[in-house]
């Protein structure tokens, strides 16, 4: 097997893909989106729960709970899974960053980015395939649609 | 056009005991020699589209060399040759469609434009009441014309449904072809499973109905061979590039009486005998449905590409993708974990499969290390998909000139994904 298949088909990869994180419905939720892979047919749902802290007598919006379904490729699930890892319990404005950090690292010729995305830096090889790099963008996508209250659908076209 | 035949265009025939071997059925086909990712190509992904034959880019290059003007146009000598040659390929999509005459053949962008042809202009044969009958296996672009028909004249689809088989339930099609049936339009080789249709059969049944018949012949032209008046169909839909011929260029075989009752489908040269503002009088079919300067080359060199497949023998070609079907599917049964989708015969050289936890676009882009080239997805097919509660597949398409090794490889890729996966 090739050294670049075993770079991104990486340990961690795997491990999520096998045990997703936060795969599950989530009752309750405040918001729910839809993203969808027309080139493949993927699909991830995202539902998202807000929660708020208070600082200073200021209130905080935070993601109070982040869960995803999904029928789709190691890779999309992978990202959804660390995803939702490191967005839960996050305060909304710097999840929002977050998600714009990880879209914009994977875009078209950029070699960095994934600094402080937790396991998605295992992802970064991903960017020598550009047909898959939609499976990877696919959740984060979904997650700031819900996050915007798009209840409608995503699609990566 | 007799002197067409014997124009640059022709294809030289090849002898016998060459054609025979494989390696140099191989040699006429440049891109099989490449490298993907440092390994040889094994270009399993034929239905999606097929290599060029080195005869069809020296058609091409002869005909822009020697002979490239506009077509029907011009008193120059140039002109009078690319008309002979383009009118030629229209003999060679005649003879490869077994059609009555040459003007029953509309060159097209492709099988998809040809649908889109026939829809477009079969308007005001439908209405309130009036139903299209499809099967739940076609493409895509056998599916989207016919809904945009509906919405602009009240027509509704009805679908006929597909046996865990993949085989298309002929009884439930017979159920749903009554009276007001106003087109069947059925693919004759699903194109996400390799499945073969009775389009004889559906025909038989759809003259006695009254209905007229579409075929989408876009998998099946290049490997089957077609007599389109022994079929009794009313349409064939064909694409170039899925039978060795570039892209961009197609073919819709109809029936003479439908080409003189419909009505044109773009407008502009080419199409018309008279303009002026105050009428306008439309010129004879084919040409009616040919508005603009026609892809000539695109049309030469799907004749080349008819010229080399006849050289060859098409039952001869057609014989050796069953021998490959046959030891792809045995090597890929082999295979733990792995489902072939669509099992009914007889079949396409096409294998359709799914794995116990390997996605299939995870499946191609392993496959893609060890340079094997094969398609995962909805295939275009995605109500077929939805049938068999998949979100997709992988699918191996061979031509006749891949080779067991080529399979081998295929079958070892896939070892390699469950390893990785396990």
């Amino acid at each position: 097997m090739s050294s670049e298949l075993k770079s991104l088909y990486q340990r961690t990869v795997l491990e999520h893909c096998r045990s997703p994180r936060n795969f599950r419905a989530l009752d309750g939720a405040d918001h729910v989106a839809r993203g969808f892979n027309p080139l493949c047919g993927d699909k991830v749902t995202v539902y998202l729960r807000e929660g708020a802290k208070k600082e200073q007598a200021a209130r905080i919006a935070l993601v109070a709970d982040v869960c995803f379904e999904a029928a789709a490729c190691a890779i999309c699930l992978a990202s959804a899974s660390m995803m939702t890892e490191l967005l839960k319990g996050a305060i909304q404005s710097e999840a929002r960053q977050r998600a714009e950090q990880a879209l914009a690292a994977f875009a078209p010729e950029m070699e960095n980015g994934l600094d402080g995305l937790g396991d998605l830096a295992a992802l970064g090889s991903v960017r020598a395939y550009p047909a898959r790099i939609r499976c990877v963008t696919l959740p984060w996508r979904t997650f700031t649609a819900a996050l915007d209250g798009h209840g409608g659908a995503v699609s990566t076209e | 056009m007799r002197a067409a035949a014997a124009s640059p265009t022709q294809t030289e025939r090849v002898k016998p005991e060459q054609a025979n071997r494989i390696a140099d059925l191989r040699a006429d086909f440049p891109a099989l020699a490449t490298q993907v990712n440092g390994k040889p190509l094994a270009y399993l992904d034929n239905a999606a589209s097929t290599q060029r034959p080195q005869a069809v880019m020296d058609a091409l290059n002869r005909y822009e060399v020697e002979m490239h003007a506009n077509v029907h146009r011009g008193v120059h000598a140039r002109s009078d040759q690319a008309t002979a040659a383009f009118e030629g390929a229209r003999e060679r999509a005649r003879a490869w469609l077994n059609a009555a005459s040459a003007e029953e053949i509309v060159f097209t962008r492709g099988a998809t434009e040809s649908i889109n042809l026939v829809a477009r202009c079969l308007d005001k044969r439908m209405g309130e009441g009036s139903e299209i009958l499809l099967t739940r296996m076609e493409h895509h672009s056998n599916i989207v014309p016919w809904q945009q028909l509906c919405e602009r004249t009240g027509a509704r689809i009805q679908v006929a449904p597909v046996l865990d088989s993949g085989e298309l339930d002929l009884k439930a099609f017979q159920e749903l072809l009554h009276s007001g049936v106003q087109l069947v339009a059925v693919t004759h080789v699903s194109n996400a499973m390799g499945v073969i249709n009775p389009v004889a059969e559906i025909c038989r049944m759809a003259r006695r109905a009254g209905a007229p018949v579409l075929i989408d012949g876009a998998q099946a032209a290049g490997h089957i061979p077609l007599d389109a008046q022994d079929l009794d169909c009313d349409f064939y839909a064909l694409s170039g590039h899925k039978m060795y011929a570039p892209t961009g260029i197609g073919a819709l075989y109809a029936r003479r009486p439908w080409l003189e009752e419909l009505p044109p489908f773009l407008g502009g040269g080419e199409m018309i005998l008279e303009v002026r503002f105050e009428e306008t009088t439309y010129n004879a079919p084919p040409h009616r449905f040919e508005a603009g300067t026609p892809n000539i080359s695109g049309a030469i060199a799907l004749g080349a590409a008819m010229d080399y497949l006849a050289g060859h023998g098409l039952e001869r070609l057609a014989a050796m993708e069953r021998e490959l079907l046959e030891h792809a599917t045995e090597r890929l049964r082999g295979i733990a974990g792995l489902r072939i989708i669509g099992t009914a015969k007889p079949k396409s050289a096409v294998v359709s499969f799914v794995m116990d936890d390997i996605h299939p676009h995870d499946l191609g882009t392993i496959l893609d290390h060890e340079g094997v080239a094969i398609r995962a997805g909805h295939h275009c097919a995605m109500p077929l998909m939805e049938r068999f509660g998949l979100p997709g597949t992988a699918r191996a398409s061979f031509a006749f000139y891949n080779t067991h090794d080529e399979i081998d490889r295929l079958a070892s890729g896939i070892e390699t994904a469950r390893r990785l996966f396990r």
